[in-house]
């Protein structure tokens, strides 16, 4: 039976449970891909080079081998380009980490070599603080010509989606899960705009993942999937960060493969500041404009860009009396009635030139947070 | 002998009349009771028999046969003892014949002979006024009760002996008490207070200006008012007060309220009028049948116990979901229908709801620093309300979460309740103007779409703002529509005919609808 390099390692990667490891394993002993799935897996098995259980799914999918190559088709079908990791395509930056995914499925494009990449981490429980940095840092980097690579996870990977499509660049995202679903399911919109599949749109990047079609979200997915994270960027952004999280998976991933990280100082007292924080006293660049990333990537960045530096000349007394006021975070109307001394009956009139000059953004009955 | 006595029976809140006849025959000696009795009237033979005897007075042994007619409906309850007694003493020729005319009994019997205080007096008065009786003998502590109607002479009895006393003799001796309705109780000014714990006043909070404000609106305009916030933070102090600032019931509505609190034998016991608004808290661990009415006999629960009040549900998204979606028929149709195996009724329960509830299980949402709840867990939180309860609740105020502010003492005090009262009672009035001539409305909050569009007429700026509320905000139609009567209610508290841009903001922050929890900030 003929089989083709590429539809050889999609059925492994059907199989599940074969980590990188074990196909380097494979490899030795069968030598290509085709034979790892055409050989019998008991072979392997009693040499000791799988388990019983990774044997027992190669078993399963030698046996349902015309249905998942009637899937095959319909993927390649459904516009998802398949990069095995001998394939000219395949990215360089991930070809060179200790373990790459043998296979990438993409919906969209790959980045682009030429051009540096930066990746956006961090809580997935952030602060609106956290999500206006992540996505000021990606628009601002996007529009200077860097890549921007998250996880398509709530929280910070959403924001920096965001922002890098707000700056009308593209942005790729990269998956726990198969590239039929999109976890969490609320960001199908946000996954599907950067895919171009949306209507009225095109194609703004990709999105990327190691796992088979239909696979579902599993925590240790997570894990992998951060490792691709840390392998197609050049240098790594942290946001926000509590002290134990995902995050830190990532940045250790970023540093075995020798690639530096940014992190946003955070305040001392502030939980989600605190991963940021140890990240910087352990030696982390802090992250403090987005010209501290294109100096270090070398790209020219002699103007100073503060995040939140807006022009309010176009604003009337009491507006910029309240865009003052107004902080990242959401605050309420008593608490903007106090410190700016505008009775409180007062303010929703104001604060609503102010949302439709896009300078504030109500959050919910009765919050208000500045843009 | 044949003899009968007046009495009547209860149907939910209504009563009905009843006959009680006695026949007094030659048989085997005996009382025998029929007529679709519950087990406490079967039991009233061996009451009835202690009491008479107890009472000094000697039954020849023959058969004496008690029916209760209407014979096909189901009765209920103790005060069937008097008037089965009466039939009974007029049958033997113990009392002379005719005094039962034009009279009804209601009370229950002690083996020694006294009565008892038995619950639904008032309700079973007013069925016994409109069958023409001229008196009713009630036990002794239900008097003032039964007084209240107009035209009735109420005779007060304590025990058996003395209304036999006053039947033959018309004597009336310190065991009766002769009133003559209607006899209200002096309802004094004071703060009104609920029916729940101690007196509460609006001067006792302090801070959480924009909550109060919120209150003020719901009450003024009856809309139902979701307090949503960290914990702390005085929501439920503020909705405790809610009922201190509607307008003093009427003396119809109190008697109407204080016919349900009757029935459940919940009258306060030094007055016969409940004569202050009700404030009900039930708590979240509540039945479905106490919230909304149950028992074999179909009594009311708390939605009617808050009648003309506040219903307050602390904790909303705790409670039951089969609890909390039988809101739906009251908040639509101020009533609620009770329906068990053979009875069916329908209580008033014409409430504004007050409900709170924090915006995520622990509490702290959108305060990142403490809250690490996942969008998924805030969603499963708030998403225990269901979508048709939410269209239901016109405001949602959001508490300011800074935990200090109720500790502010060196604000200005605090207005009390009774110079918001004033407030209220002004914008009623333009609202009472306003539907005068539409049937079955009375507030803006009980606006349907025709009224809105007939009531909440915007001119041409104003109509621009508001679209561009609707776009920038995302709204949908319902909670737009909902900005509408909320920006009336706040214009009439303004004393402005028009609605004006400043309400129209006002409202959109006040809105209620499953975008105003968190806004757009619940997709990250």
């Amino acid at each position: 039976m003929y089989m083709d390099r590429k539809t050889a390692c999609y059925l492994l990667s059907c199989a599940g449970d074969i980590g990188p490891a074990s196909i380097g394993r494979l490899r030795l002993t069968a030598g290509s891909y085709q034979d790892m799935i055409l050989t019998d897996p008991d072979l392997f098995l009693r040499s000791g080079i799988i388990n019983n259980k990774q044997a027992e799914k190669l078993h399963k999918v030698r046996s349902d081998m015309d249905r998942l190559l009637l899937k095959y088709e319909e993927l390649t079908a459904s516009g998802v380009s398949i990069f095995t990791l001998e394939d000219s395509g395949y990215p360089e930056r991930l070809a060179k980490i200790s373990d790459p995914p043998f296979i990438l499925y993409v919906r969209g494009r790959l980045p682009d070599e030429t051009m540096p990449s930066a990746a956006v981490i961090g809580s997935r429980t952030c602060s609106d603080y956290g999500i206006s940095a992540a996505e000021f840092f990606s628009e601002e980097l996007s529009e200077n010509g860097v890549q921007i690579i998250s996880g398509l996870a709530h929280g910070i990977d959403t924001a920096a989606a965001v922002g890098a499509l707000r700056s009308g660049h593209d942005t790729f995202a990269v998956l726990g899960t198969g590239i039929n679903i999109c976890y969490p399911k609320e960001n199908y919109p946000l996954y599907r705009s950067i895919t171009g599949e949306a209507e009225g749109t095109h194609n703004r990047g990709g999105v990327i993942t190691e796992f088979a079609p239909d696979e579902n979200a599993l925590p240790f997915h997570f894990i992998m999937r951060n490792r691709i994270i840390a392998g197609l960027c050049d240098v790594l952004l942290v946001i926000e960060a509590r002290e134990k999280s995902g995050t830190s998976i990532t940045v250790n991933y970023a540093l075995s493969q020798g690639k530096d990280v940014f992190a946003m100082p955070g305040r001392i007292n502030d939980p989600l500041g605190r991963g940021c924080n140890g990240l910087i006293r352990d030696g982390a660049f802090p992250l403090t404009e987005p010209g501290d990333v294109l100096t270090y990537l070398g790209i020219d960045s002699s103007e100073k860009n503060i995040m939140g530096k807006r022009d309010t000349a176009c604003l009337s007394h009491d507006e910029k009396n309240i865009y003052s006021v107004l902080t990242e975070e959401p605050s309420h109307l008593e608490d903007i009635s106090e410190a700016s001394g505008i009775p409180i009956l007062k303010l929703p009139m104001i604060l609503f030139d102010l949302e439709q000059k896009g300078y504030a953004l109500n959050t919910g009955n009765a919050f208000y947070k500045r843009l | 002998m044949f003899a009968k006595a007046s009495t009547a029976g209860l149907f939910g809140i209504d009563g009905f009349s009843a006959e009680v006849e006695a026949d007094i025959q030659n048989g085997i000696p005996g009382l025998y009771l029929t007529g679709a009795i519950a087990p406490e009237i079967r039991e009233a033979q061996y009451r009835i028999w202690n009491a008479l005897k107890n009472s000094g007075i000697r039954i020849e042994p023959k058969k004496i046969t008690v029916n209760i007619s209407p014979a096909s409906l189901k009765k209920h309850g103790t005060h069937y003892d008097l008037p089965i007694a009466a039939a009974i003493l007029a049958g033997t020729g113990v009392l002379g014949s005719g005094v039962l005319a034009d009279s009804g009994f209601l009370g229950e019997l002690g083996l020694d002979g006294r009565l008892k205080p038995v619950r639904g007096v008032l309700p079973l008065s007013i069925r016994l006024n409109q069958d023409s009786v001229k008196r009713i003998f009630v036990p002794y502590e239900n008097a003032r009760e039964a007084a209240l109607i107009e035209g009735l002479t109420i005779i007060g009895v304590k025990r058996l002996g003395d209304m036999i006393d006053f039947l033959n003799s018309s004597r009336i001796n310190e065991g009766i008490t002769m009133l003559k309705g209607p006899l209200y109780p002096s309802i004094n000014d004071g703060p009104y207070c609920s029916t729940q714990g101690q007196d509460v006043d609006f001067s006792d909070v302090r801070g959480q200006e924009y909550l109060k404000r919120a209150a003020e609106i719901a009450v003024s305009g009856h809309h139902n008012i979701l307090f949503t916030g960290p914990a702390g933070t005085g929501k439920t102090m503020i909705a405790k007060r809610m009922a201190t600032i509607l307008p003093p019931l009427s003396r119809n509505e109190d008697l109407k309220i204080s016919q349900i609190y009757s029935i459940l034998g919940l009258l306060p016991e030094d007055r016969p009028l409940l004569s202050k608004r009700p404030f009900r808290s039930p708590h979240n661990c509540i039945s479905e049948a106490a919230f909304s009415g149950g028992g074999a006999s179909a009594l009311p629960g708390e939605l009617s116990l808050a009648s003309g009040g506040i219903l307050f549900l602390d904790e909303l998204p705790l409670f039951k979901r089969n609890v909390l979606e039988t809101l739906r028929q009251p908040l639509e149709e101020r009533r609620i229908t009770v329906s068990r195996m053979n009875i069916s009724c329908t209580y008033p329960a014409d409430f504004i709801l007050a409900a709170a509830m924090n915006p995520c299980a622990c509490g702290f949402y959108p305060d990142r620093s403490k809250c690490s709840c996942s969008p998924a867990q805030i969603r499963a939180y708030t998403g225990r309300l269901s979508k048709p309860l939410l269209d239901r609740i016109d405001i949602c105020a959001a508490a300011r979460p800074s935990e200090l502010s109720e500790l502010k003492q060196n604000s200005k005090p605090a207005e009390s309740s009774s110079d918001i009262r004033k407030r209220v009672e002004k914008a009623r009035l333009i609202q009472a103007e306003r539907f005068k001539n539409s049937s079955g409305i009375l507030f803006n909050g009980q606006m349907g779409i025709q009224e809105i569009e007939k009531f909440c007429h915007l001119e041409n700026k104003e109509a621009a703002l508001a679209e561009d509320i609707f776009v920038k905000r995302g709204l949908s139609l319902r909670t737009y529509h909902k900005m509408l009567k909320i920006a009336r209610t706040i214009a009439d508290m303004d004393g402005s005919l028009r609605i004006l841009p400043h309400h129209i903001l006002e409202a959109a922050d006040l809105k209620a609808g499953s975008e105003s929890f968190f806004g757009t900030a619940i997709k990250y």
